[in-house]
């Protein structure tokens, strides 16, 4: 079977003011199917762009980046949108709701985006804050959760369209340690049951010890991986 | 209704700014309807001025007088009263018979014009002359500054030497009625009001005419001019108060072309607002717009997005100013502007532009098809505003709103 995300020697070079920052170099990685990995390292490692090249969000300066066996690098700029909304799911260390919208209508919206109809989306909204436990969230707008409802909500967003990848972006980053945990297991739970791959990057031990595969980044090159 | 809905919401989150887009959009709506309005309603006053005071909406003449104003260049009433009876557009006409003389007091002389005219009729109408009382065929009606050159006054006697059709002179005895004092140059130095049959009939000119204007009950006065030329024949000729009172046409489309300026500055106002505006607002949600994009936004979605949003500010900036205005336009209508003060102010007692003595009171008219044209423009163009900042952001990639 092949990997849903597979990058070959993938570089990014990131210049400011004259001077070149290698934010990745020579990166060999694939993701399978189902699996459930961190991505660790120090900051400035390049976690952040590891998840943003897989994504399409950044271009990459060499290699290629590989989706379900197509390589996206020389995809437009709709067709990778087309890509991270139809297959991919992003929960992202700041929660990125859209302010304006309730929890219902943030998660919604993507299933807008896709073109589903309205019975469909409001049964489809409806079941997933179910599945999380926070319906109570419904129909508060961002301003009136907590970061952990928040993050909560912005998990049902990035499932909600059942995704191929859920890639997230430090999840836990602007958490307590409580809320850290119960959004580590939730998501370690739709891993599980429903067998969505989650590619996470975080520098938090603490929830490295959940993963199942940890891959070490330092310096934009892979230093060491484990398997548990 | 997600967008609409989510548009809504992005317009009430920075209300201070909305407030200011709307306020932009819903006063140069209100602006631009009201002054139009005012505008239209004075250039119609002016027109219904002129077309009394002069040629009627529409006139026939001799084309040859029409060119060169000498005086043997006439109609006969037999050549022009069937069509203008024809004509089933015509409310009313007036016949007119223009000579120049010399007028002579007990002291003193001067020249002048005479315009002979159905005084009876025409001290109904006319804007100058209304209210005059007229009993004899000798009466005349003077302009204030000749009066004063030539020493006389409501009561005395006035002797006019004309110059006959076979050549010969003739005087003619008038007694002045009134004097009138108009503002308008020509006719107070050197015009007086004269009885039509008493001039030509005793300078040889019986049922001879210069000018018949006619005021239309309905119609256009093009297409009143189309029908006349139909049934004259020439030298008689059918004109459009355009073409025999081109000085009236002309200063209005003068003052138009102020009007047309001051829209036009409008617009930039409007556009630069809009876009400045939309801009910050743009600007402060970047890391929201590289957010949607990454979760699967399209370009073309964001652009969707910030359209709908002025599309919501514009339409309803636009019916408010357009209320507002029409409100506005309500009284004016009615009650107009009162000029009187400024006039006075400017030490004058009766302003002319075009030839054409104003009104003190300035009422504004209800012109539809440029209240909703100027209404639905100013939207568009408000709406349109929102392709700049739409193409800014999605120029920018996805990483670099995101880092933002």
């Amino acid at each position: 079977m092949k990997p849903i995300v597979e990058l070959v020697n993938v570089s990014k070079i990131f210049r400011s003011g004259g001077e070149e920052v290698h934010a990745l170099r020579g990166i060999d990685l694939k993701v399978e199917r189902g699996e459930f990995t961190a991505i660790a390292g120090p900051s400035g490692s390049g976690k952040t762009t590891l998840l943003n090249v897989i994504s399409g969000i950044e271009k990459v300066d060499g290699g290629k980046v590989i989706f379900d066996g197509i390589p996206i690098n020389g995809m437009d700029e709709n067709a990778l949108s087309d890509l991270r909304l139809h297959r991919i799911g992003f929960v992202f260390q700041a929660y990125n709701l859209i302010p304006t919208l309730t929890a219902r209508e943030n998660v919604e919206f993507i299933l807008f985006l896709r073109g589903v109809g309205e019975k469909e989306r409001r049964e489809r909204v409806e079941k997933v804050f179910r599945e999380l436990g926070i319906e109570n969230l419904l129909d508060r707008f961002p301003h009136q959760m907590s970061g952990g409802q928040q993050q909560r909500v912005a998990i049902a967003r990035a499932i909600v369209g059942e995704p191929d990848i859920v890639l997230a972006d430090e999840p836990t980053a602007n958490l307590d340690s409580r809320n850290s945990m119960a959004i580590i297991e939730l998501m370690k739970n739709l891993n599980r049951e429903k067998g969505i791959t989650f590619l996470f990057s975080t520098h938090d031990p603490l929830i490295m010890e959940n993963a199942r595969r940890i891959v070490y980044l330092r310096d934009g090159e892979i230093v060491k991986e484990e398997w548990k | 209704m997600i967008w609409i809905r989510l548009a809504w919401r992005n317009i009430w989150r920075n209300r201070l700014r909305s407030a200011i887009q709307f306020t932009i959009i819903a006063g140069s709506v209100f602006l631009g309807v009201v002054f139009h309005n005012l505008a239209m309603g004075n250039y119609r006053n002016m027109i219904r001025q002129g077309t009394r005071m002069g040629s009627g909406d529409v006139a026939i003449y001799n084309e040859k007088w029409f060119r060169m104003r000498r005086t043997n260049f006439t109609l006969t009433e037999d050549d022009v009263l069937p069509a203008v009876r024809k004509l089933n557009m015509a409310d009313r006409y007036f016949l007119r018979f223009y000579i120049s003389g010399y007028a002579r007091s007990t002291g003193t002389g001067f020249p002048v014009n005479i315009v002979a005219m159905q005084l009876k009729k025409e001290v109904k109408d006319h804007p100058l002359l209304r209210g005059t009382h007229i009993e004899s065929e000798r009466d005349i009606i003077v302009g204030e500054k000749l009066a004063r050159k030539l020493k006389i006054s409501e009561g005395k006697r006035l002797v006019v030497m004309l110059g006959m059709r076979d050549g010969e002179l003739t005087g003619l005895l008038f007694r002045v009625r009134r004097v009138i004092r108009t503002g308008i140059e020509e006719v107070d130095c050197c015009t007086a009001f004269a009885d039509l049959d008493y001039v030509r009939n005793n300078t040889g000119y019986r049922g001879h005419i210069h000018e018949v204007a006619i005021l239309l009950r309905r119609g256009s006065p093009d297409e009143a001019k189309r029908k006349l030329n139909e049934l004259l024949h020439p030298p008689a000729r059918a004109y459009t108060w355009r073409e025999s009172m081109k000085e009236l046409a002309s200063a209005i489309a003068y003052d138009y072309m102020g009007l047309v300026m001051f829209m036009l500055f409008l617009y930039i106002v409007i556009s630069v607002g809009t876009v400045n505006v939309l801009f910050m607002s743009v600007m402060d949600r970047m890391r929201e717009f590289g957010m949607l994009r990454a979760i699967g936004m399209k370009p073309g979605q964001i652009s969707r997005m910030i359209f709908t949003e002025c599309l919501l500010l514009g339409a309803t900036a636009g019916i408010t100013g357009l209320l507002l205005a029409l409100l506005v336009n309500v009284y004016l209508s009615t009650h107009g502007i009162n000029i009187e003060g400024l006039m006075k102010l400017a030490g004058q007692e009766s302003v002319s532009y075009g030839g054409v003595l104003i009104e003190p009171v300035i009422r504004s008219t209800w012109e539809w098809k440029g209240t909703a044209g100027y209404t639905i423009f100013i939207v568009i163009l408000s709406i349109l505003a929102s392709w700049f900042p739409a193409r800014w952001i999605n120029r920018k990639s996805v990483a670099e709103l995101m880092r933002r």
